[in-house]
């Protein structure tokens, strides 16, 4: 039995969550979990022995030395979440054993949700999903020719402005994208237009349309 | 001193004393692990390379030695590697840091690290390097060797250099300390056990001063030659090891003495000329391929064929010692005939000598193999997964040879490889060779029930039952067709009559069980629970039937007396799984009234069913009935927790299929209100089907949901256990799509086609990445769908012409720049 157990919660909480993740995290004898949305953390501790908010990765390894410690984050925690990735690379470091749980992640919530098809010749060819920041850092390597992907685990509305400027820049005009939040439905706008929230994942449909084949 | 079942690394393993060390772990029982980069050469460890677990992993690469600590998670570990780029003391200890960093973050278990100490003239740098990694709380011993020598040293190295025929003109001066290297390996396994020795560096050495020129003039009395080159002239500096450390601290004495050294590897060396002392003494009657031997005076009166036979019956009873005699008195009897060749390439084959096998299948016939030795060699060929040379093989043995075993070998490849119009017209064959055997049909059931073929694959067994009225196993192989196909009733029916023909088999009483549940049958249902079951098998099943029937509390405790009958396994975990879907069930919000009607399409997870989603599980809860795309007993187990009606609606990758299952299902949704079609992973990733449902609801006004799951994208990942560089991201690409794939993001390949075609994305593949860029391939199903291979990507097309075809691809991201900026540029 791993000493650290590493779950993502999905991007809706608690719809998105596996029974698997969910099954371990309430085996675990204290559970460690970044959302700030009151409902979805009351839902996860009538699972869970103990749920705590952690302070850092270190603090979490710390702990994780005695075992039986969950970490519970936003989305796919190695696509997703910072802190999931900065504990995991910090267990490994200190040679704490654990697990990662595989978790939906943005990429396959909203594809689903917006009923988009990834299949050669009935769907996209591709996706290419990118955090704000990791995007941020190089806005050429996106392509406008596949769908794009792109999520924020925490909102920043300056980083959003910085990246929809660019992305403005590129896509034709009224170009929408898709927004999905965490709670309530999907909202359509133009991407000037367009309103990221918390824990809000954006598909980008590509310029070209999809071979659409019957 | 017991090394038996535990966990070791070798690093330097295809070296000279490495790989003596390796192979006589493994004789101790050890689990041993080596580091190999993609060039090692096998050569050293001979049969033992196929017996190691191997890890691609490069001392210069701190990366790669991580993975390959974290999977090896060794208790011991042997460093023996030296630094590729040269033996520098400031390589040496650098390639030393990074395998401690590797260690300390991958090997919590590590009980004892016994490193070795090459350069003798940095003997001061290398203590304080030992004294820093035991500071750093490694349980690190250094041993420090002397000039190690014996069978399997490099021609180029003395003395082997002398005995291979070198006649030096010039010898070193310096005093030596020569350490046969028996001795050496039996230190290295004491270092692993003694305590206490943390931090220290123990001299492995005879403590006789020798020199060079006195091991050629030993050399040249055994080859009885006279005279010996002078010594060379200048400072004879060196000293012979102080043995005392070695003997207090290990109880280790060195045993064999310079001159029994020597003959010892004379005689290795005169006996073996080109091959590793190991693999023959382990199998001396594998022989050379081309010499006949000649047969012994107890064969000459046996028949050559009774000989041969015999071989085969000795080769299949595993004495292959036996087996290998035969062959060498029939090959003596009959020097022409390719049986004996033959068999001495099985016996070579089935020690992992593939080299060896080819020669002898090569010298089997005076101008080559023979076309039913080409059946062998393609049955060999597709063994050691050489899919292209298999195929030439079993292609042109195909017309001449169509004896059972090389049809079914012919079938059996073709079919592995994707080719199965070709297996099934092969199994046509061995019906001709086999009229009376159901054999032939079972087989192909299997390859029509693979393809979704039901009506072929019943005909099939409709044919072999006839065939073999009494054999229960194809009774319960039809039950499994009618099952796939979605005729509940004719499944029970076959299931009746395999439990008559079998009635204390329980996977045919489970069948049989499972049958009635699903059917309502609650008579012959509760009539059958009432049965003597082993434990926890009545309990499981009786909490089954109380899920079905919404009695949650009652459910939760069955599955909990179940899991704890269980032990430990995969039945526990499915029963811990099944009590924590009851408890979830249980406190789940009431479904949703249904507008209209609203067909939902969603996957159970890749990691099925344990990775169904939440809100997957509370909307199974309120569907009048399931459509399952997936086939097998576990998703049909779980699907009937929810005591509704279930089909199977399954295809194979063409449209045609896929437009059946949705019609099937579109059908039944004339008289529901809410259906649900379950796939696997995300069912809108190639997922043709939930297209065409899409499409179909849409012309029909029926509302149609798709419900997000974990994907192989999602998953694979987590089982690489792989997280590079600081951006976060995906790409998932089709292989027809592979340009401009940003490489500080993982990206998942998807859609690889079968035989030719796929080897040709491979070569795309290996076209667009470095090839020594690291990779893993998940098979899409399986035995093996959650262990990923690791390989790279010049390694990619023998791993993916193995794979399934569904069989996925990650390339993790590579590591970031240094300088990597994180400014903005324009679009």
């Amino acid at each position: 039995m791993e000493k650290l157990i590493i779950c993502g919660l999905g991007v809706r909480v608690p719809e998105e969550t596996t029974l698997e993740s969910l099954q371990a995290l309430a085996d675990c004898r204290v559970v460690y979990c970044d959302l700030t949305d009151k409902k979805a953390r009351a839902w996860l501790a009538g699972y869970c022995r103990e749920l705590k908010t952690p302070a850092s990765a270190e603090a979490i390894i710390k702990d994780a030395a005695v075992g039986g410690v969950g970490l519970a984050v936003w989305g796919q925690p190695q696509f997703s979440s910072r802190l999931a990735r900065a504990t995991e690379l910090a267990a490994a470091k200190a040679g704490v054993s654990y697990r990662v749980f595989g978790a939906i992640s943005p990429i396959g919530s909203v594809f689903a949700r917006s009923v988009s098809f990834l299949g050669g010749d009935y769907g996209y060819q591709g996706i290419q999903a990118y955090s704000v920041e990791t995007l941020l850092a190089d806005p050429k390597a996106a392509r406008t020719d596949l769908p794009l992907v792109l999520y924020a685990e925490v909102n920043d509305p300056a980083q959003w402005a910085a990246v929809l400027e660019r992305l403005v820049a590129a896509y034709p005009k009224g170009h929408e994208g898709r927004m999905f939040s965490a709670r309530g439905p999907e909202t359509r706008a133009p991407l000037p237009e367009t309103k990221p929230s918390d824990s809000c994942v954006l598909l980008i449909p590509p310029v070209d349309a999809p071979v659409q084949r019957r | 001193m017991s090394l038996t079942g535990r966990r070791v690394l070798v690093t330097g393993a295809t070296g000279f004393i490495g790989s003596a060390l390796a192979r006589r772990l493994l004789k101790d029982g050890a689990d041993v692990h080596v580091l190999a980069r993609p060039t090692s050469s096998p050569d050293r460890l001979g049969a033992a390379w196929n017996r190691v677990t191997r890890h691609a992993a490069d001392l210069g690469d701190e990366r790669s030695l991580a993975e390959a600590a974290r999977r090896a998670r060794p208790e011991l570990v042997f460093h023996l590697a030296k630094d590729r780029e040269g033996s520098s003391f400031e390589r040496e200890a650098a390639a030393t840091r990074r395998l401690a960093a590797a260690l300390k973050a991958g090997a919590p278990g590590l009980k004892r690290w016994i490193r070795t100490a090459h350069s003798a003239p940095s003997r001061g740098d290398d203590a304080a390097l030992a004294g820093e990694l035991a500071a750093a709380g490694l349980p690190v011993v250094t041993l420090e060797l002397f000039l190690v020598y014996g069978p399997g040293q490099d021609d180029h190295d003395f003395p082997a250099s002398v005995l291979a025929g070198a006649a030096p003109d010039r010898l070193s001066p310096a005093v030596k300390d020569f350490v046969y290297i028996d001795d050496v390996v039996a230190a290295y396994r004491l270092a692993a056990e003694a305590p206490g020795l943390e931090g220290l560096t123990i001299p492995i050495g005879t403590g006789q001063a020798r020199s060079e020129a006195e091991a050629v003039e030993i050399i040249r009395r055994m080859k009885g030659l006279p005279g010996a080159p002078a010594a060379g002239q200048g400072p004879s500096g060196g000293h012979p090891a102080d043995t005392g450390p070695a003997l207090r601290l290990l109880g280790w004495r060195p045993r064999v003495l310079l001159e029994q050294g020597l003959a010892r590897m004379a005689g290795a060396t005169a006996k073996r000329p080109d091959e590793g002392e190991e693999r023959r003494r382990m199998t001396p009657w594998l022989g050379e391929s081309g010499a006949r031997s000649k047969p012994r005076a107890s064969s000459r009166e046996r028949a050559p064929w009774s000989l041969i036979s015999g071989a085969a019956r000795n080769f299949q009873a595993g004495d292959l010692a036996a087996a290998g005699r035969d062959a060498d008195a029939f090959i003596g009897l009959l020097p022409g005939a390719a049986s004996g060749p033959v068999m001495k390439a099985l016996l070579a084959a089935h020690v992992g000598d593939r080299a060896g096998a080819e020669r002898w299948l090569e010298a089997s016939g005076p101008s080559g193999p023979a076309r039913w030795v080409l059946a062998v060699r393609g049955m060999l060929r597709a063994r050691w997964q050489d899919f292209d040379g298999a195929l030439r093989d079993l292609q042109a043995s195909r017309r001449s040879e169509g004896s059972a075993w090389a049809v079914a070998t012919r079938a059996d490849v073709y079919n592995r490889v994707g080719l199965y119009r070709r297996a099934l017209t092969e199994l046509k064959r061995m019906r001709r060779v086999m009229p009376g055997s159901p054999e032939p049909d079972s087989r192909a059931a299997a390859i029509h029930l693979e393809q979704a073929q039901y009506e072929e694959a019943l005909a099939c067994l409709d044919r072999a039952v006839r065939r073999a009225p009494r054999e229960a196993a194809l009774r319960r192989q039809r039950s499994r067709v009618h099952f796939v196909e979605g005729s509940l009733p004719a499944a029970r029916r076959d299931i009746e009559a395999a439990y008559a023909l079998a009635p204390q088999d329980l996977d045919i009483r489970q069948d049989r069980l499972r049958l009635c549940l699903l059917l309502d049958d609650h008579a012959a249902s509760e009539a059958q629970l009432r049965e003597a079951w082993p434990a926890g098998i009545g309990e499981f099943w009786r909490g089954y039937l109380r899920c079905r029937q919404r009695r949650y509390e009652e459910s939760r405790d069955l599955f909990a007396a179940a899991e704890a009958a269980a032990g430990d396994g995969p039945q526990a975990q499915r029963c811990a799984f099944y009590r924590f879907v009851v408890r979830v069930l249980a406190q789940a919000p009431p479904s949703p009234p249904v507008k209209g009607k609203e067909l939902l399409i969603m996957g159970l997870g890749y990691r099925h069913p344990y990775q169904l989603s939440v809100e997957a599980l509370w909307a199974l809860r309120g569907c009048e009935e399931f459509f399952s795309n997936l086939s097998d007993t576990t998703v049909a187990d779980f699907l009937g927790l929810f005591g509704v009606p279930m089909r199977t609606i399954v295809f194979r990758r063409t449209d045609g299929q896929s437009t059946a299952c949705a019609r099937i299902a579109m059908r039944a949704m004339k008289t529901l209100s809410r259906g649900a079609v379950t796939t696997r992973g995300q069912p809108n990733y190639y997922g043709r089907l939930a297209y065409r449902l899409v499409q179909d609801c849409a012309a029909r006004g029926i509302a149609c949901r798709i419900i997000p799951t974990v994907s192989i994208s999602d998953f694979l990942p987590s089982l690489v256990g792989r997280v590079e560089g600081a951006r976060l991201g995906l790409q998932i690409r089709d292989t027809n799509d592979l340009d401009r794939i940003d490489d500080r993001l993982p990206a998942v390949v998807y859609n690889f086609a079968s035989g030719s075609q796929r080897l040709a994305q491979c070569r795309r593949l290996q076209r667009e990445w470095a090839p020594d860029r690291p990779c893993w391939l998940l098979a899409g199903s399986g035995q093996l769908e959650y262990e990923p291979l690791e390989t790279t990507v010049g390694a990619l097309d023998r791993a993916l012409m193995t794979a399934d075809p569904a069989a996925t691809l990650l390339l993790p991201a590579r590591r970031p720049d240094p300088d990597e900026g994180s400014s903005l540029s324009n679009h």
